[in-house]
Parts: structure tokens; C-alpha cells; sequence
């Protein structure tokens, strides 16, 4: 029974410091510049199969395996530039809209890019082979589990540590905190908050795009990745109050080891069980665990 | 709007809405329980009186191309064994157009993808029909494919349907009992299922845990069926000690891994596909699985031979295939040019998909071309479905043929892997039992199930 | 003013004259397409009067569309019921069930979050209608018997009853429908939710309960979109759980605002340009989803008012020059 429970509790973790990741991402973007992104989806999907590309041209130089971890971080700044573009090309002419907007916006960019994906790599599932086995696996207390998941437990972790010490503990942290919270008045003060507009959308797409670089030598890459995620992900910032960091790290936790049981006791409602949970959340208190009061009309 | 407009009150909207909804209901209620038949409608609809003619003309061979739609998967986790329906259908279609097509008129394909679903896939046949006037359906990978699409050909788009690689024995039994329109070369799969079970009692006696993941769809819920009737018959002993249902189509299988390593089983058995298949041993393998469970993998070697490399399919593994036709039974120098030409095109051997359509548009020739020396003029749709059932003739692909009730004649394999450097994928079967596949299908009228239950 | 009128009723009655023309002369397919736009059309304008008229967005309404035709198909096939109206009364009742409930947790919120509650909604009820495969049979779909019409039993074959006796039921109920949803707009009702829409703040210091009359609107959006749900179970012949999907509720969304929210007819017309890109482009191309995304991006970030929006605007500059 322990060891059941460990294992599935582990995988559970692996699946929240997925999400986590991926809402981290959503919640920065929601938090500064008040956008809600569903292009997520689409994003992570871009990430993976980049990796693939940037790792698959390493093999060809023959390096050895431990160095092509180096390509999550050459994806990493790929998806900044693209970032980077996004922001000034197409979402910052919408700016002074209603969210409503920019979820129409966000949601045409993602269908789009997602056809994108399919006619630049094509629609045969693309893997990456040696490096999710090469890692080995851990063998204790009767379980054994991958050493490729702990990593990317670990990542996960250190990422989102790293996010919340820079935001809250640094002082270009602190601006750019000024900036969500009333940008009118940074502005006033000289903070170029436009510029950290772009700075700010194009970290959480590189976020969004490592996320999906280091999944991906678990799986395959196919059209449609990562769709689910981004969808589940939605629901945990919604559950977890939009703009609250503290809110998406509990309520990814929550989903991710409920969706380990889930799959483990209870496959024919494990995902109708996740959505359940949103909605009631949702349903007692609006705004999220620890979202702001809202105007009720 | 302007003011001359007069004011519409609530009473009145009330009044329309509550009017019409009052008047729907008696009416449709006067009309349910009124005369059942109502004679002016049917007077209107009968068909046109039948014209009394005396020798009917001899219909010309047309001129156009025979337009002939494949359906597959043609992308997303499955495309990779989707390709082979293609692959066999473009090479049949170009080898057959090379030598003159048929009487004279070539084949002309058109292709569509399974993975939007099947409710996409039955509004791209419809237009195909109405549209394009295809005059013949072949391909159909996925099982929930056949089964909306085969209805709609039966009973309202009337042309020939040869479904290749979906493989559910409920098709014939449940959803068409008497098919006209609908045939299947390739038979259910439930053979395999069954021999399958005999290999694993056979090789490993003792490993009586069983864990079992299906893909949460139709082929996987019926094959699952199909195997716990059968595990009860052939092998007591076995009990089943988890079960998992990943979506067709899951790439990440962390969770269902999770689950199996602690239920400690002693066999995985499962019918996973393709794509699937491949991510689930990856990841099995990964978390070291291996090392403690036998893979008894029913469609491992029939839909991903080229896929799955040898670090990820261990030896011992089993799995049954129908893949393996380019070695058993017969040995022929046609045979061998398809799979040479197969591997031009893509650098892959062929899997049983490859032979299905190939085989397709072989018999279909055959029927046209036999209905044709029967009867003098160019056969009508009934003509060509009278020829090809009972019809045997030699494709490519070896000796194919259809039997009366519209199922095909076959083999069914399954073996033990064993890693080899005959092939390019680096592994073979061996031990291979081969069995005619009606040893393991019951006789003709005999539902699966109740063939089982009555052993 | 009179020759406003006498122009609106030409094109409406041009336009009802061609599509009571259209199963003479066109084929099985563009009947098809004719039909699925007639369906959409309903939906369209059900989703309107929350979007156009009342300022909120749903992501919700696939669910309420399967909710509808999956009631109807299961209820058929349970109770063995063949009568068409009998089957709609009961699939109705089972949506306002839903969409009361619904309506009244997601109610409480307004712009993003009501967004969100909508999707989660949606997803919920995907999810159930793709695992409850006792039930629904799950990603196989259901195939649709044919139900009864008005309780004529007639002996046709069934692609004739499609093309022609089942494609006049649903033209005449797109055009009863249409009529009622155009005077509910131009109510009483109608103008208390354009007040919400300008200014809610206002209207609930002026006595009239606000969400009372969201809630309501929100009830009859998605008996629209349910009556278009069981419209196409019968005229597909076929449902899946696809209908359900967040990908479909974006393409409700996608319609509307592409005909133009601020004008009645606009989804109407969106339907229409829909439906036909829509079904003949995935026989085209693989990359369907690529031009919906393209031109949703356009849409929003040049054309905000939709194609209705920009015909008024080139009829406006045309008499303007006419002056």
C-alpha cells in the first residue's frame, strides 16, 4: 500500500511541477499584463518540437548525451525571440481592450500557430531516442521511477523558486511589480512599462516553451500537443485567483496529484473530476483561492 | 429602430411565444396520434412508374477514371502506421494504372484523414459520394471509423466498401448483421487476441498477474472483451490485477505506469497501437518495467514493426502480428518487388495495412473484370458485389480473397521477439505460430462471444 | 424610411425564397452545407443575445449543443420514442435543467471569470459525455435514428427525407425561431439587457434585478444552441463527443463576431460565410485551422465589427456620397 501511494504521489508531482510551469507562465502574463493567453497550448507544443529540431542537430555533431541537455536552454531563448515578437507584432496593437478581446485574440494566434506547427514539421510524431531512457531509473522502496521525471520534478521547482525570489526579492522584481499593480502611475514615474510589457510576455513564453522542451524526450510530439495541459492549466489560475502565484502552485499540486489518482482509481471520470473541482471552487468562492474581490456587476 | 415602429410589449411577446409554443405541441401531438399514414405524402413520394422497356442498352465501359477514396490516419500519434494504408493503396493504384488500369480506366485516389474524427470522416465520405462520385471506399484505420461510416454506406450512399485495417468484431455481429455494401479484408481481431493468450500460457505458465491496458475506444474496449471471456476458457489459472484505459492518442502514460508497476504484475498485456504502443514501451522501459514484467503487446508488431527498436522491445516480449505476411505463407517474387517498392518509397517495410489496400484495389479489379466477362457490358454496383463475394485472386500482397459473408480468408501470427540483425528494425519473431485464422474465429453466424462461452 | 423597410424586406424575402429553393436544385452536399448553415444560424443568434447584448462571453456553448442532441439521440434510443416534438419537449426540459444551474453559479461573476467558469463547465461536461461510454458510447458517437416528423410517418428513403422534408422543418423553425428571438430583442425584456450592457451599476440601482435577467437570457442562449444541437443530431445522423469541445465552442465565438455582434442579423451572416468555409475547407486543405485562427486575429484586430459591421460602414460611405 505505501509503495503504491509513493508512486503514485511522485507521479503526481511530476504532473503539478508540469503545470506548474505552465501556470507560472499564464499567471505572469495575467498578472503584468493583465491578459489572459490561449495560445498556451500552442506555445508549450512550439517548445517541444523545437527542442526536437535543436536536438536533433546536436546528435548529428556527436556530442556527447550530457550536453544535450544544453538544447531546453538554446529552445529556452528561441522562444524568447519568438516571444518577443508576438508581443510587438500582434498583441500589444490590442492593448486598452477588454480581456474579452485579447481571449479572442490570443485563442485565433493559438489556433493558428498550431496549423503552423503541423506545416513546418509535418504530421508524423517526431521523438527524441537514448535520452529519457539514458537516464536510468531509481529503484527504492519497491517502486522504481524514472530519474528523467525527478529532473523534471526538480526543474520544475527551481524554476518557480527562482520566479517568485526574482519578483519579490529583487529590485527590477519590485518595478516590475509596480507596474502590474498600477501601470498609469509607473508610467508616470519613468518606468518604461512597455518595454517591460515585452520583457515580461516574452520570459513567460520561454517559461511555456521549456516546459514543453523538457517533456518531450518522455514522449512524442504529435499535432495537438499539449492542448489538454494549457486547458488544465487555465482552470488552475481560474481556481487558484488570476494573478496569484501562491494560488497556482497550491492548485497545481491539487490537480496534479488528484489526476495521479485520478488515472490510477478512478479512469473513467479522471478528467471530468479535474474540471469538477474547478467549478466548484469556482462556484464558492469566484475569484479563486486567493483572487481579488471583484466588482459583482 | 425609429419610432414610427409600433411598441412591442412584454404581453406580446409573451403572447407570440406562448401562441407558437401551444400551437408546436397540439400540433405535433394532433399529427403523432392522428391516422398513421398519411395518403396525400405518400402519393407525392412514390417513386416514378416503372417504364416498360424492351432491351435495355448495354452500358459503355465510361471513360472517366475511377475515383476510389482511402481514409486513414494521416497525422497525429498514429500516422505512422496510418502511412501503410496509403503506401499500399498509391502503389496498387500507380502499378495497376501502369498496366492499363481497369478496362481502360485509372484509378484516380482520393484521400482523407481519420484523425478529425469520425464525425468528420462521415461528412467527407458523404461529399465524396454526392460530390465527387467515388465509386469505391477503402482504407479505414480506426474501428470507431468503420462503425459510423459503414451504417451511412449501407443505408443511404450505396456504393462498395472495403474496410482494411479495422478489425472489430462487433461490426458484422452488432452494428451491420447483413452486410451488402460493406466488406472487410482483413477479419476481427479477436483471433489474435485469443492466440495470443495460448502463447503467453504456453511460454510463461507461471505468470499468472495479469495487468491489461486497452485504449479507451471502441477496438479497445471490444478487444478487451473479447480476452477476459477467453482468459476465463483458455488459462483459469490468470487473473487480471489492474487495468488501465488511456484515451487513444495519450502520450504521457506516467500515471497508468505508475498504476501497473504497484499492482507488481507478472504479464502487461494490452492491444495499444501504433503510436501508443510505441510511447507506453518507451516509458515502461524507462521506469524499468522491463526487468519485472513480460510485454504481451497484441498489435506491436502488426502496426509499428518499423517504429520499435530493440532497446525498447526487450526479447521474451510477445506479440501477435499480421505483419509478418511478406515471410509466411508463400514466397512469391511478386511479393517481394511490393516490399522492395515500399521501401523505396519510405524506407520502411510494409505492414499488413500496406497489403490491405493493395489487396483492395486488386480485388476489386478482379471483380470488374470478371463481372465484365460475365455479362458483356460494364458491371453495375449489385454486379460487382455479387463478383467479389467468394472471389480469390493473387495481389501483390499474395492470394487474397472474400468470402461469402464479406469477411476475407487470412492467417493469424504471434511469436516471441527476438532481437536479430536480419531486418532493419533489429528484431523477429521467433518462435512463430501461424494458424489459419478460422481455427480461431467462430463459423459463420456465430457471434464471438457466445462461440467462447460455448467452449 | 419606408424605402429602408421595403429594401430589408426585399433581400429577407429574396433570401427565404432561395432557401426554400435550394433542395431542387442543389446537390445532397450543398444541401448539407445550406442546412448546417440554417443550424448555426440559430446558435449564432442564441449566443448573440449574451455576447452582443449583454457583453458576456461564453466558452460554454458546445456543451449546451451536445447537451441537446445527446439527450435527444439517448432518449430516443432509451425510451424508444420516435416523435420528433415529443423527444425536443423532454431534450428542452434536460437543457433548462442544466442551464439554470449552470447559469446560476456562473452568473455571479462577470467578464474573465465568467469566461473561465464557462470553460470549466464546458470541459466538464466534455469530459463526461467522452467517459460515460455506458451512456453516450464515448469517442464512438451515436448514430441518430430518424425520428418522426409532425407524426407523418413516411415511407422514404432516408436520404430523401434529409434533403427535403427534414431540411423544410428546420428552415421553417430557423424562421420561427428568428422571429421570436427578434422580438424578444425589441421587448421590454430586449432593452433592459441592452441598459445592463451599458451600464449594470445603473440598472440595478434602479430596482430591476440584474442577474435575474442574465440568468434568463443565459437560459434561452443555450436553449438555442440546444435546439441546434438536435437539429444536426438528426440532419448528421451521427454525433461525437467533438461537439463538446472547447475547439467548437471557440468556433460558436468565431461566427458571431464574424457576421458582427452589433447587429441582429450579423451572426446570421457569419454563420453562413462560416459553414461554407468551414465544411468545404477541411475537404481542401489540412490547414483549416491555420485560416480560422489568421482570420479571427484579423478580425479582432482590424474588422472588430464583423462582416455585418463592415457592409454597413460601405452602405453608410456610399450614400454619403450619393449625397
Amino acid at each position: 500500500m505505501l509503495s503504491t501511494t509513493l508512486s503514485i504521489i511522485l507521479t503526481g508531482l511530476f504532473f503539478s511541477s508540469m503545470f506548474l510551469l505552465i501556470s507560472n507562465s499564464l499567471t505572469l502574463i495575467v498578472y503584468v499584463l493583465k491578459i489572459l493567453n490561449l495560445a498556451q497550448g500552442a506555445l508549450f507544443a512550439l517548445g517541444a518540437y523545437i527542442t526536437i529540431t535543436v536536438i536533433g542537430w546536436m546528435s548529428t555533431l556527436n556530442l556527447p548525451l550530457e550536453l544535450w541537455y544544453l538544447g531546453f536552454i538554446i529552445t529556452a531563448f528561441i522562444m524568447m525571440l519568438i516571444g518577443i515578437c508576438l508581443e510587438k507584432g500582434l498583441i500589444s496593437r490590442a492593448y486598452g481592450e477588454t480581456m474579452e478581446i485579447f481571449v479572442l485574440l490570443t485563442n485565433g494566434i493559438g489556433l493558428a500557430l498550431y496549423d503552423a506547427i503541423k506545416g513546418i514539421w509535418g504530421v508524423f510524431p517526431l521523438m527524441i531516442p537514448y535520452l529519457y531512457h539514458s537516464a536510468g531509473n531509481l529503484s527504492f522502496y519497491e517502486i522504481s521511477f524514472p530519474t528523467y521525471n525527478l529532473f523534471v520534478i526538480i526543474i520544475g521547482y527551481v524554476l518557480s523558486l527562482a520566479l517568485w525570489l526574482w519578483l519579490f526579492r529583487t529590485h527590477s522584481g519590485r518595478v516590475i511589480r509596480a507596474s502590474a499593480i498600477d501601470s498609469e502611475m509607473s508610467r508616470a514615474l519613468g518606468i518604461n512599462v512597455r518595454r517591460i510589457y515585452t520583457l515580461i510576455f516574452a520570459l513567460a513564453v520561454a517559461l511555456c516553451g521549456l516546459a514543453g522542451a523538457i517533456i518531450i524526450p518522455i514522449r512524442s510530439a504529435v499535432p495537438g500537443f499539449g492542448a489538454e495541459e494549457a486547458i488544465i492549466s487555465l482552470a488552475i489560475i481560474a481556481a487558484g485567483g488570476l494573478g496569484s502565484f501562491k494560488g497556482a502552485f497550491i492548485v497545481s499540486h491539487v490537480m496534479g496529484i488528484s489526476r495521479a489518482f485520478g488515472i490510477s482509481f478512478y479512469p473513467e471520470i479522471e478528467l471530468a473530476i479535474i474540471f469538477l473541482i474547478v467549478a466548484i471552487i469556482l462556484a464558492i468562492k469566484p475569484t479563486g483561492l486567493f483572487g481579488k474581490e471583484e466588482r459583482r456587476l | 429602430m425609429s419610432s414610427s415602429e409600433s411598441k412591442v410589449s412584454r404581453r406580446d411577446v409573451l403572447k407570440v411565444i406562448g401562441g407558437l409554443i401551444v400551437g408546436g405541441v397540439v400540433g405535433g401531438l394532433a399529427g403523432y396520434f392522428s391516422a398513421p399514414v398519411r395518403e396525400v405524402v405518400k402519393e407525392v413520394v412514390k417513386e416514378v412508374p416503372k417504364e416498360v422497356m424492351v432491351t435495355p442498352p448495354k452500358r459503355e465501359v465510361p471513360k472517366e477514371p475511377i475515383k476510389v477514396g482511402v481514409t486513414y490516419w494521416a497525422s497525429g500519434p498514429q500516422a505512422a502506421a496510418g502511412w501503410h494504408l496509403g503506401i499500399g493503396a498509391h502503389i496498387a493504384a500507380d502499378w495497376i494504372n501502369a498496366e492499363g488500369g481497369i478496362l481502360g480506366r485509372k484509378i484516380q485516389l482520393l484521400v482523407g484523414d481519420e484523425t478529425a474524427g469520425p464525425a468528420e470522416i462521415v461528412k467527407l465520405v458523404k461529399k465524396w459520394v454526392t460530390e465527387d462520385k467515388i465509386e469505391y471506399l477503402i482504407g479505414i484505420n480506426s474501428s470507431s471509423t468503420a462503425i459510423a461510416v459503414a451504417p451511412v454506406i449501407e443505408e443511404e450512399l450505396h456504393i462498395p466498401m472495403m474496410i482494411g485495417a479495422a478489425t472489430t468484431w462487433k461490426l458484422f455481429e452488432e452494428i451491420i448483421p447483413k452486410p451488402y455494401y460493406v466488406f472487410r479484408v482483413v477479419r476481427s481481431n479477436a483471433a489474435e487476441t485469443i492466440l495470443t493468450i495460448e502463447v503467453m500460457k504456453r511460454h510463461y505458465p507461471r505468470a499468472t498477474k495479469i495487468a491489461e491496458i486497452e485504449p479507451d475506444y471502441a477496438y479497445g474496449r471490444e478487444s478487451s472483451q473479447v480476452f477476459r471471456a477467453a482468459l476465463k476458457k483458455i488459462w483459469p489459472e490468470a487473473e487480471v490485477v489492474v487495468e488501465c484505459w488511456p484515451p487513444l492518442g495519450t502520450t504521457d502514460f506516467s500515471a497508468h505506469i505508475a498504476a501497473i508497476s504497484a499492482a507488481k504484475p507478472d504479464i502487461i498485456y494490452g492491444s495499444l497501437i501504433a503510436g501508443d504502443c510505441i510511447n507506453f514501451l518507451k516509458q515502461a522501459v524507462a521506469a524499468g518495467l522491463h526487468k519485472t514484467c513480460i510485454f504481451a503487446l497484441e498489435d506491436a508488431v502488426m502496426s509499428t514493426m518499423n517504429e520499435l527498436s530493440p532497446e525498447i522491445l526487450p526479447e521474451g516480449s510477445i506479440s501477435s502480428t499480421r505483419s509478418w505476411w511478406f515471410e509466411y505463407p508463400w514466397n512469391l517474387s511478386w511479393r517481394k518487388k511490393f516490399v522492395e517498392e515500399c521501401y523505396s518509397r519510405g524506407r520502411k517495410y510494409p505492414q499488413f495495412e500496406a497489403a490491405s489496400t493493395c489487396a483492395s484495389l486488386y480485388l476489386y479489379k478482379a471483380a470488374i473484370e470478371k463481372a465484365y466477362a460475365m455479362k458483356g457490358e460494364y458491371p453495375a454496383i449489385d454486379d460487382i458485389i455479387h463478383a467479389l463475394e467468394g472471389l480469390i485472386t493473387l495481389t501483390p500482397a499474395g492470394y487474397c480473397g472474400i468470402r461469402k459473408d464479406h469477411e476475407g480468408y487470412g492467417i493469424v501470427t504471434c511469436g516471441i521477439v527476438k532481437h536479430t540483425t536480419k531486418y532493419p528494425f533489429g528484431y523477429t519473431l521467433d518462435p512463430i505460430y501461424i494458424r489459419p485464422i478460422d481455427e480461431y474465429l467462430p463459423p459463420e453466424g456465430v457471434k464471438t462471444l457466445d462461440w467462447i462461452a460455448s467452449w | 424610411m419606408k424605402k429602408k423597410s421595403l429594401l430589408y424586406i426585399g433581400i429577407i424575402g429574396i433570401m427565404a425564397l432561395l432557401a426554400f429553393l435550394v433542395p431542387f436544385f442543389l446537390s445532397s452536399f450543398w444541401i448539407f452545407i445550406i442546412g448546417y448553415a440554417l443550424i448555426t444560424s440559430l446558435i449564432g443568434i442564441g449566443f448573440n443575445l449574451l455576447l452582443g447584448y449583454n457583453g458576456l462571453l461564453s466558452l460554454g456553448h458546445a456543451a449546451f449543443f451536445s447537451i441537446g442532441a445527446y439527450s435527444f439521440t439517448i432518449l430516443m434510443k432509451m425510451l424508444n420514442i420516435k416523435s420528433f416534438e415529443l423527444l425536443l419537449l423532454f431534450a428542452l426540459a434536460i437543457t433548462i435543467l442544466f442551464a439554470t444551474l449552470i447559469g446560476f453559479i456562473s452568473l455571479r461573476h462577470i467578464k474573465i471569470y465568467f469566461v473561465l467558469i464557462t470553460l470549466a463547465f464546458n470541459q466538464t461536461i466534455f469530459a463526461l459525455i467522452y467517459k460515460l461510454y455506458w451512456l453516450t458510447r464515448g469517442s464512438d458517437g451515436l448514430t441518430v435514428p430518424t425520428p418522426i416528423i409532425l407524426g407523418m410517418h413516411l415511407e422514404v428513403p432516408k436520404t430523401y427525407f434529409i434533403n427535403f422534408c427534414f431540411y423544410y422543418y428546420i428552415l421553417v423553425l430557423f424562421i420561427a425561431l428568428t422571429v421570436i428571438m427578434w422580438f424578444i430583442v425589441n421587448s421590454p425584456f430586449g432593452r433592459v439587457l441592452k441598459a445592463i450592457k451599458d451600464n449594470a451599476v445603473r440598472v440595478e440601482f434602479l430596482g430591476m434585478p440584474v442577474w435575474k435577467y442574465r440568468l434568463i437570457a443565459f437560459i434561452i442562449s443555450c436553449i438555442y444552441a440546444s435546439i441546434g444541437g438536435i437539429l444536426f443530431a438528426v440532419f448528421n445522423g451521427f454525433i461525437s463527443p467533438d461537439y463538446a469541445s472547447l475547439l467548437f465552442s471557440s468556433e460558436i465565438v468565431f461566427l458571431t463576431i464574424l457576421g458582427g455582434t452589433d447587429i441582429f442579423w450579423g451572426p446570421i451572416i457569419g454563420a453562413f460565410i462560416y459553414s461554407i468555409i468551414r465544411i468545404y475547407l477541411v475537404t481542401i486543405t489540412i490547414y483549416w485551422q491555420f485560416i480560422l485562427g489568421a482570420v479571427l486575429v484579423v478580425l479582432i484586430l482590424s474588422f472588430r465589427r464583423g462582416v455585418s459591421g463592415a457592409l454597413t460602414e460601405l452602405l453608410s460611405k456610399f450614400r454619403k456620397e450619393v449625397k
